[in-house]
């Protein structure tokens, strides 16, 4: 006659027969999991302990010796979730650059007509009907803008979007240095650097965008696509004052700032972040 | 010093030594049954399959030829580097969906507990070659799924409520069955303590009240079965028990560890900055319209109310690592875990990240609390 034991629920240890790690192993894994946990706090001390002057020799020395391990593993985070405080948002726009009189359809439907040939350059469109896919295209204007929760959906892939924007936001470098910039040759070596690469990024995510907007020609091994031009805004967050009292909305587009590729204008006076001027939205509550 | 007080030193040297070692063992060894990894279990594959799905969404903006980084980007992000993944080296389509494809798959498979042994490290490795691909996409929602996932490659989380239990008890039930069929000496059906006969696991981690065994008390083991049948069983992990396990508390310790890592530094973040201590964080947060989902700037009416909110999540994550670990401050550090970040889920737009870390706060609670809350239809009767 089979039988079977009786369950034993009173404690999650005392199960018995265990499976108890055998006793030589022991060390070996206290060091493994000694190993793994300094690497995953390798991350956070070499992160938190950079100034101006210079990162912590320690835990410079500690995030070098882990960072095979710390980097494939991808544990080389800092954790500052909304820290040190909550910051302004950033967006991408992708504006048109057509060639004149060019006719085309973008790639969510959009007819657009024969396009203007002239507009402020700087003068970005921007406003609440960007949202509508069925606007009108024009040059100068928002061909697709992210992150934004009207286009990407559903919500994770948003976000997705939204990481990318800021992603290319923090890694933005100045078209040109200031001449006071130029007499640091380290900064220079640096800010060329980081200029090649935001270089390259701004080129892959514009010819992505423009292959996303352009309408895919079954003749050619790649679609022909209009000019894009990517542009970085910025939405400060508002006040309480702002939102509570002045009945400002936070998707207000007139909040939205134009941030400048090169620190100078042409007449050689450096430039503050555009605010863009909107038609007036009827204010209300948010 | 005299050559007795020398000794008498060297050996309280060594048995405070030997008590911090085996306490050590004890923390980090100690057997436990399989509930709360399962549940981790569950809630991390099902999420992987979400991610890669995302990513499948709008595929050709994430790879490909016309990809939003392409790989001479990732090339050069990652010069310096040692990020590794196969989606680096081709910029096919093809590849990066079937790529997309399986690692879904992987992920629900992960859910429901098959092969578990082999389709956590599957989800692992895959959803860690698509970060590597995908960087500047990612944030905490991608850390945390892989922190855990990474875990569970440790533990036996397939222990209980998986398709692996499940199969096992099959298996067993059929060889039971072809013993009896073939002369039926002494076998039969395992009954449970009810006298009915084991069905599927209903969930419960209980080694013994799985383990079928012959009349003379043998339990039947892979070896039971015929040889080329049992390296089966035993390659899949399908011979597991439900035993307690020191694999188990290894992965949850480290999983609990890693969590107070992420709490602390986030706190010491939140601590350089000034909104966080005037109170005024908790309004910022809100009036991010990138971030909103709900309308939360109607506490900009309660100054006070907002400065409270912002110093509890900041001395709650400040505090975490210590105050989650007594049992009389558990609860109460739990409890605003979940508020916190049910409130980042319903309000900050970021619902999948609010939900695993959630998810991955359940790493405290206890498996026989988890064990006995569930198998009791929601009524728990012990604490945390």
């Amino acid at each position: 006659m089979a039988t079977s034991r009786r369950p034993n629920q009173e404690d999650d240890h005392e199960e018995s027969p265990s499976r108890r790690c055998p006793r030589k192993w022991v060390p070996c894994v206290l060091v493994l999991v000694g190993f793994h946990l300094l690497a995953v706090v390798a991350e956070p001390l070499h992160f938190f302990s950079r100034s101006e002057v210079q990162s912590s020799p320690e835990f410079a020395a500690l995030r070098r010796t882990f960072a095979p391990y710390v980097e494939w593993l991808y544990l080389d985070h800092g954790y500052f979730f909304f820290a040190p405080n909550p910051g302004p948002s950033h967006l991408v726009a992708a504006m048109l650059v057509p060639e004149a009189g060019q006719t085309w359809t973008s790639s969510f439907g959009a007819s657009a007509g024969s396009l203007p040939e002239t507009d402020t350059p700087n003068r970005v469109g921007i406003s609440d009907r960007h949202l509508n896919p069925k606007n009108q295209l024009a040059n100068g204007e928002i061909a697709y803008l992210f992150p934004d929760r009207t286009r990407q959906w559903p919500r994770l892939l948003y976000h997705r979007y939204f990481m990318l924007s800021e992603f290319y936001n923090n890694v933005f470098a100045p078209s040109e240095l200031l001449p006071d910039d130029r007499q640091d040759l380290e900064f220079v070596a640096r800010w060329e650097q980081d200029r090649e690469f935001y270089a390259l990024l701004q080129k892959s995510m514009t010819n992505s965008m423009a292959y996303r907007l352009s309408k895919p020609d079954p003749t050619m091994d790649r679609p022909q696509g209009p000019g894009v031009n990517l542009v970085r805004l910025e939405r400060p967050l508002p006040t309480v004052e702002q939102i509570l009292k002045q009945g400002l909305r936070l998707n207000d587009s007139r909040n939205l700032e134009v941030l400048p590729e090169s620190p100078r204008i042409p007449s050689g006076e450096s430039v503050q972040p555009q605010r863009l001027k909107f038609p007036s939205i009827p204010s209300g509550k948010p | 010093m005299t050559k007795e007080a020398v000794s008498t030193n060297e050996s309280s040297l060594k048995s405070a030594l030997r008590t911090v070692y085996s306490n050590l063992e004890n923390f980090f060894l100690a057997p436990r049954t399989a509930e709360t990894l399962a549940t981790l279990r569950i809630a991390t594959g099902a999420m992987l399959c979400y991610i890669h799905c995302i990513w499948i969404l709008d595929l050709t903006s994430f790879f490909g030829a016309n990809a939003l980084l392409n790989l001479e980007v990732l090339d050069t992000l990652h010069a310096k580097s040692y990020k590794w993944t196969y989606l680096a080296s081709s910029d096919s389509l093809a590849v990066a969906l079937i790529h997309e494809v399986l690692a879904a798959i992987v992920g629900v498979l992960l859910a429901v507990g098959f092969a578990t042994r082999w389709t956590s490290i599957a989800a692992w490795f895959l959803t860690l070659m698509t970060v590597h691909r995908l960087t500047p996409f990612l944030f905490g929602l991608d850390q945390i799924t892989l922190m855990l996932v990474l875990y569970l490659c440790v533990g036996r989380s397939a222990s209980c409520w998986s398709v692996d239990v499940w199969l096992g008890e099959r298996l067993r039930r059929a060889r039971l069955r072809g013993a009896q069929l073939q002369g039926g000496k002494g076998t039969a059906l395992s009954k449970s303590s009810n006298g009915q006969p084991n069905g599927p696991s209903n969930g419960s981690a209980n080694y013994s009240a799985r383990v079928s065994v012959h009349a003379n008390g043998t339990p039947i083991t892979p070896e039971s079965f015929p040889a080329r049948v049992s390296g089966i069983v035993r390659w899949m992990g399908w011979d597991d028990d439900g035993r307690a396990c020191w694999c188990n508390t290894l992965a949850t310790r480290l999983i609990q560890l890693h969590l107070c890592f992420i709490y602390f530094f986030g706190g010491l973040g939140k601590l350089r900055g000034g909104m966080w201590w005037d109170g005024t964080a908790m309004w910022f947060s809100a009036a991010s319209y990138e971030y909103q989902s709900l309308d939360l700037t109607w506490i900009g009416y309660y100054p006070i109310f907002g400065a409270i909110l912002t110093h509890i999540t900041l001395f709650w994550e400040v505090t975490y690592f210590a105050l989650v670990w007594p049992k009389q401050t558990r609860l109460f550090v739990l409890a605003i875990a979940v508020m916190v970040h049910a409130g980042i889920g319903i309000f900050l737009g970021m619902i999948t990240f609010g939900w695993m870390m959630i998810v991955a706060n359940l790493a405290f609670v206890e498996p026989k609390w988890l064990r006995r809350y569930l198998l009791s239809n929601g009524k728990p009767n012990d604490s945390i």
